[in-house]
């Protein structure tokens, strides 16, 4: 278990100044690529220099490459953000597809600086249909009711009492009670016309 | 700190025979020298900071050059120079020859002129822009919305974050808002004479237009008197009803308040007293009827509509 | 923060003062719930740290109905810290003393012993009766629903009115 993240800054991707909204501009500045003349580690950076630079050069004109020579010192690349942050990246024993690799990494790069991300997005407007508050499904009419209320606030579809059964038992009898229009009259009426009422 | 301390962290190992011990891992001198150091700093006190073109690996027309490229635009480079030319910068170097004995004549023009230009400028693009987005929004407020957008700070952030503030010439260091927001305006009048009007404007729209994208712009567009203000709109037969009353007798009382005209909801409010919930709905009534609340779509900044109306 | 986020986020934080009628109600089921409510539970954005709960006025504390023979068998134990202090008290008994403490203790008992426990306590009020002052009264707003129904309880002339299938004679005696 890593505990890197522990003291590392955390935060979530930001695009600077709304790059990509309007136009994409790319956010290096500027690379300076230190390298020694003689040493067997700048080696790669050296062949990338003679070889592939120009063509980068070309086809990134919004970038300014410095090649500076330092004796004795390992070879690196130093590059510079719009945002004013640094990147440096240490080239020994680098070869030259391996220095193509990492400027195009610091090519695409924003600047911003290294940092666990808490959220893989980020969002001004995180909901369109607004925020949840105690009111969004409220009843309108507790709005007005009065507390307690008189009406009917227990559970859904309760089992029926024995209470219950017994008048609905009852109101069905006299339902068809009713529906019987016929005059035939018999004993059992007679009982339960007597008891009933 | 001038030591790496991958040099510093490194276990010191000493192996007698067979048997391997490892010692601290931070040298011993490490702690004494950095104290050293830290102490001749603080006696030095603040230095001045350097800029970027104090530095050995500085070419001037290859950052000019390189500027324009990264914006996607091409522009003059005499124009752009003067541009980046602060009327400070201009003293001191004649303050400069004048010390030596030379008379000054220098060449240099300072950017104070383009700068009106600019400002014009941009300001004719930020108004046509806002009134063609936001129709219905009262001149008051669409002023406001420009006044935010044209302010120092954020046309000083926008000019960082572009790149001036290393190509600029001034005397001081480091760079105020003014003097940030004053070289981005020279700078894009500089793309007017460079490159015409039209390109000019895609670039304020795509630069300082889109710093309103996800912006909540409703502080800006609070008037004075919500309530008098949305009478004056839409008629004074306006009531107000509370929606809801919640904890009223108690610190976190809340109360949501409907405004109504013959039936219809016009706006709802929240607030802690039913009187700042009345504020807020006759506010909410307005923004809707502005078309700025938060659930509006998106500002445009591609869509070719917009492109054709902002063009002069 | 805009005058418009600062009422929004006041009226999304705000505390709603909920209102439980425990009568006949199974205490310790209902405790259940109106913990869920006192802490906050019932909110989609609940954090034990933002202090979300909403209040709860309980009342008819005095006509909970515990199950079977409960009253008569459920012991509440307490100890004063000094030797010979333990007391064991029935159910019947301590709702006699105190109409609010059975359900008090069934919510108290219901929540998770944290720290949190005594500050979320406070924001329940119960009243033996139905009688609640008027200042809290005024800050009622919601119901939160019984579990168990509440049998109807009928009244004179709808007893002598009940459906009958036959009538018995007074001095009737079955053999």
């Amino acid at each position: 278990m890593s505990n890197s993240h522990l003291f590392m800054t955390s935060g979530f991707p930001r695009a600077p100044l709304k790059n990509g909204i309007g136009r994409y501009i790319c956010q290096l500045k500027r690379v300076t690529i230190k390298f020694c003349k003689n040493h067997g580690d700048s080696r790669g950076i050296r062949e990338f220099i003679e070889t592939e630079l120009v063509d980068f050069s070309r086809k990134n004109p919004g970038v300014v490459v410095y090649v500076k020579t330092r004796r004795h010192r390992a070879p690196c690349l130093n590059a510079e953000y719009l945002n004013g942050q640094k990147e440096y990246i240490n080239c020994h024993n680098f070869s030259k597809d391996e220095v193509n690799k990492w400027l195009h990494l610091l090519l695409s790069r924003s600047g911003k600086e290294v940092m666990r991300y808490r959220k893989m997005w980020h969002t001004d407007n995180p909901s369109i249909q607004g925020i949840w508050t105690p009111f969004t499904f409220k009843d309108p009419k507790l709005n007005v009711a009065s507390f307690p209320l008189n009406v009917y606030w227990g559970p859904p579809n309760p089992k029926p009492t024995a209470t219950e059964i017994v008048m609905e038992m009852f109101r069905k009898q006299k339902l068809e009670d009713n529906q019987t229009d016929d005059i035939t009259i018999n004993e059992k009426d007679n009982v339960k016309s007597s008891q009933g009422q | 700190m001038s030591f790496s301390m991958k040099f510093l962290v490194k276990p010191l190992v000493i192996s007698y025979g067979n048997s391997i011990t490892v010692h601290r891992q931070i040298h011993r001198w490490v702690a004494p020298t950095l104290k050293a150091l830290n102490n001749r700093k603080r006696e030095m006190g603040p230095q001045p900071i350097n800029r970027r073109s104090d530095y050995l690996e500085w070419n001037y027309k290859a950052e000019i050059y390189s500027f324009g490229k990264r914006l996607g635009e091409d522009f003059k480079e005499d124009l752009l120079r003067e541009a980046f030319t602060e009327k400070s910068f201009i003293n001191l170097e004649a303050e400069k020859l004048m010390k030596v004995g030379v008379d000054p004549q220098l060449d240099m023009k300072d950017n104070a002129n383009f700068s009106v230009e600019g400002e014009k400028f941009i300001s004719q693009c930020v108004l046509k822009y806002l009134v063609s987005v936001l129709p219905s929004l009262p001149s008051e407020h669409i002023e406001s919305i420009h006044n935010f957008l044209l302010s120092d700070e954020k046309l000083s952030t926008v000019s960082k974050n572009i790149g001036i503030d290393d190509l600029v010439l001034t005397a001081e260091y480091p760079l105020e808002q003014s003097t940030l927001s004053r070289s981005l305006k020279s700078v894009i009048h500089a793309l007017v004479l460079s490159s015409g009007e039209e390109r000019a404007s895609k670039f304020v729209t795509d630069f300082i237009i889109t710093q309103l994208c996800g912006e909540d712009i409703t502080p800006l567009c609070t008037p004075e008197n919500p309530i008098e203000k949305l009478k004056s709109t839409v008629g004074a037969n306006i009531e107000s009803r509370i929606i809801v009353e919640s904890a009223k007798n108690t610190l976190l009382a809340n109360y949501q308040v409907g405004i109504y005209q013959e039936k219809n909801l016009l706006g709802r409010g929240c607030g802690e007293s039913p009187w700042i919930a009345e504020e807020m709905a006759a506010l909410d009534a307005l923004w809707r009827l502005w078309g700025i609340t938060s659930n509006k779509k998106p500002f445009p900044i591609k869509s070719q509509k917009i492109v054709n109306s902002v063009n002069m | 923060m805009s005058a418009l986020g600062r009422v929004r986020q006041w009226n999304a934080f705000s505390q709603v003062w909920h209102l439980f009628d425990a009568k006949w109600q199974n205490p310790f089921q209902s405790a259940a719930v109106i913990t869920k409510y006192l802490m906050g539970k019932h909110k989609p954005f609940y954090h034990p740290f933002a202090n979300c709960g909403d209040v709860v006025v309980v009342i008819n504390s005095r006509h909970i109905a515990l199950l079977g023979d409960e009253w008569k068998k459920r012991v509440y134990f307490h100890h004063t810290g000094y030797p010979g202090g333990a007391s064991w008290t029935l159910a019947w008994e301590l709702h006699e003393k105190s109409p609010t403490m059975i359900l008090e203790k069934a919510v108290y008992s219901s929540m998770k012993g944290n720290l949190q426990r005594r500050h979320t306590m406070k924001r329940l009020i119960i009243y033996p009766d139905d009688i609640i002052p008027e200042d809290i009264h005024t800050n009622i707003s919601s119901q939160i629903k019984q579990l168990r129904k509440v049998p109807k309880v009928l009244e004179s002339d709808e007893v002598n009115n009940f459906p009958r299938i036959f009538k018995l004679p007074v001095d009737y005696v079955p053999s």
